[in-house]
């Protein structure tokens, strides 16, 4: 009750004063309002890198060929070089028979290969899976079906193109059930689906946006194992029997055990060091490890910013003391006591600072919007982050208002009267 | 109601001494005094007599140096700063020379100050302020901010404020120095309407027309009581 009415006249005080008001605000309203705008940027960027993130999934574990650094223990055979390296049919087979924790492995090949329809061609990349795939990989479809067990065993010439692939070469025709040529044979499509997100991720690139899916049986049918690339003058051949194997974990308790078992199997089977394993649950704690020290940052910056704000605040209300000494001899004369006088103070400069505080936030809103807008880059703004501002600026207005507000109560009331 | 003869507040050989550099300055020196209820003082002298120490003390702004004050029948020299307060918001009841209105609240508000810090309701406060600023003649001007008043309006206020927690003892430092003969005449009227009802007066002034109205003249001199009439 008390609290409400003095929570009033302290409103009052400061709208009598409202300029300077406004001026000695300021502090508190960019420090709040930068500290907001940061928080938002920090949060949209790290959720913008934990949904990359898990679009991989986090059960998942990638388990990559990698050209080792010697080239692949190349045979020279006059000016073509043969390099034999990555994972084999026999690791995915490894894998799928001998952990328990393996609820799916799914071997990938990958290569390039020019695709073409009539005038239209492109390089794309050829992607040869096994319809689990699209299990593990969110491929959302858009058009006709995905690739089916059928397809696989069969070896059936079907493939899945993405909608880039299938706008460039597939200009104003029906997708579905359209030939196209990859090297030397033809494919039926069978299904469009979206390649990922539009913006460009460390983690996969921008090279899925070019995919054409198709069986893996079918692949190594008609293109075989080898992989023929021309480089300057030379050709280069390799022998990589599969890209990439993604690895589905049972539980996401088990992700790490699973990834330190896989790399222990492929140690004692690979005698050069030529696949890497990716594991998106660790990449994720790393993201989680990264916005943590970000956050200890903007909190120092913020603790600065609003160490200055509520300095210029304490500043201004022993001024505002010292320019209403004889109010305060008056107020005591009248037997306010020395409590009621601190408290008054005391709350006109915690509405001080929580007025400062709230049109802070409405700025910290405000500027991850127009950032948002103007550059595209996605800020989120989290109701903890204005709860917890709103409640440093009151914080900040007792801490900086104790002072001041001491100051006023210790006045003689004798001298304060007499206080021109 | 306390019986006619009661003293509203007694001083026993007060002292006050205050260090100004080197020098002890004596500004009370063995004072004693006694004002009954209901009467109306002029405390008058010249300059550095000592009025304003002694309204200090009688007003509990103050302690004495040295022997002991009381108002009714409690000693205050053993009182702390929080109970001297309360002291002065329920018993006591200031009017100074200017006024000393809060510039930034309008009459209303001015009025119920006192009623604030003793913590009474708004609504009680209001219709309490109100009835005072009838009382002094002002209740067409509650909306108004000090500085839209005259000198003797704003006394008049003062007057009404110092009377918002019904005290026994008002104490009035030179109340019409700084208003007109015509003003001076309406708040002294004022003063001794209210001394008719029951309050005691302590008034300190210089001016003999203004010391007419009280009915009993302590004059001071060199801190000490030169006589009383």
């Amino acid at each position: 009750m008390q609290l409400v009415r003095e929570v009033k006249l302290g409103l009052k005080n400061l709208l009598l004063h409202g300029m300077r008001s406004l001026l000695t605000m300021l502090g508190m309203v960019f420090g709040v309002g930068s500290v907001v705008a940061m928080l938002a940027v920090g949060e949209g960027a790290s959720k913008d890198a934990l949904e990359q993130i898990l679009l991989l999934g986090s059960n998942n574990i990638i388990i990559t060929s990698v050209k080792p650094a010697d080239g692949g223990g190349a045979n020279s055979r006059g000016t073509t070089f043969l390099s034999m390296y990555g994972l084999l049919f026999k690791d995915a087979e490894r894998l799928e028979q001998g952990f328990d924790t393996i609820t799916k492995t799914v071997p990938v090949r990958i290569f390039r290969k020019e695709a073409r329809v009539g005038g239209q061609a492109l390089e794309a990349r050829v992607v040869g899976s096994t319809p689990e795939w699209f299990s593990l990989v969110s491929r959302p479809l858009l058009a006709g079906r995905i690739l089916l067990a059928q397809d696989f065993d069969q070896g059936r010439n079907v493939v899945v193109l993405t909608e880039t692939v299938a706008r460039r070469l597939l200009v104003g025709k029906e997708a579905i059930g359209s030939w196209v040529r990859i090297g030397t044979n033809v494919f039926k499509v069978v299904g469009v689906v979206q390649a990922g997100t539009m913006r460009d991720s460390t983690v996969q690139g921008l090279d899925e946006q070019i995919d054409v899916y198709m069986p893996l049986s079918t692949l190594r049918q008609r293109f075989g194992d080898l992989v023929v690339r021309r480089s300057a003058g030379s050709r280069e051949r390799e022998l990589v029997e599969l890209h990439q194997i993604l690895v589905q974990v049972r539980d996401i308790n088990e992700v790490e055990v699973t990834s330190r078992a896989i790399k222990a199997m492929l140690a004692r089977f690979h005698q050069k060091n030529d696949y890497h394993l990716q594991v998106p649950l660790a990449l994720l704690k790393q993201a989680e490890e990264t916005k943590h020290r970000f956050n200890i940052v903007l909190g120092s910056i913020a603790a600065i910013s609003l160490l200055v704000g509520g300095i210029g605040i304490m500043n201004i209300m022993l001024a505002s003391v010292t320019e209403r000494t004889r109010e305060i001899g008056i107020r005591r004369a009248i037997g306010a006591t020395r409590k009621q006088i601190t408290s008054q103070f005391l709350i006109e400069t915690v509405v001080l600072s929580t007025s400062g505080g709230g049109l802070g936030l409405v700025l910290g809103v405000a500027l991850p919007w127009l950032i948002s807008n103007m550059t595209g880059i996605p800020t989120v703004v989290t109701i903890s982050s204005l709860v917890l501002s709103l409640g440093i600026s009151m914080v900040v207005g007792i801490v900086f208002g104790l002072y001041p507000a001491m100051r006023a109560a210790r006045l003689d009331p004798i001298h304060a009267l007499r206080h021109e | 109601m306390a019986p006619i003869n009661m003293n509203a507040c007694r001083l026993e050989h007060v002292s006050r001494s205050y260090r100004m550099g080197e020098d002890l300055v004596h500004a009370l020196d063995d004072v004693c005094a006694e004002f009954k209820q209901g009467s109306f003082w002029a405390i008058m002298g010249s300059s550095g007599a000592g009025k304003s120490s002694l309204l200090n003390i009688l007003g509990c702004l103050d302690r004495p140096s040295s022997g002991r004050y009381f108002v009714g029948s409690q000693d205050i020299t053993a009182l702390s700063d929080d109970e001297l307060s309360q002291l002065r918001l329920s018993r006591l009841g200031f009017i100074f020379q200017s006024f000393h209105l809060i510039p930034g609240l309008n009459v209303q508000e001015n009025i119920a100050l006192p009623m604030f810090y003793k913590n009474i309701g708004d609504d009680l406060s209001q219709e309490r302020a109100e009835e005072l600023a009838d009382l002094v003649g002002l209740s067409d001007r509650l909306n108004h901010r000090p500085n839209e008043l005259s000198g003797g309006q704003q006394q008049r206020v003062a007057v009404a404020r110092a009377l918002a927690n019904d005290p026994d003892i008002l104490l009035a430092d030179e109340p019409t120095g700084n208003l007109d003969s015509n003003t001076s005449r309406q708040v002294m009227e004022l003063l001794a309407r209210l001394n008719g009802q029951g309050k005691t007066i302590l008034m300190v002034t210089h001016e003999l027309e203004i010391a007419a109205y009280a009915h009993r003249r302590l004059i001071m001199a060199d801190g000490r009581i030169e006589r009383v009439e």
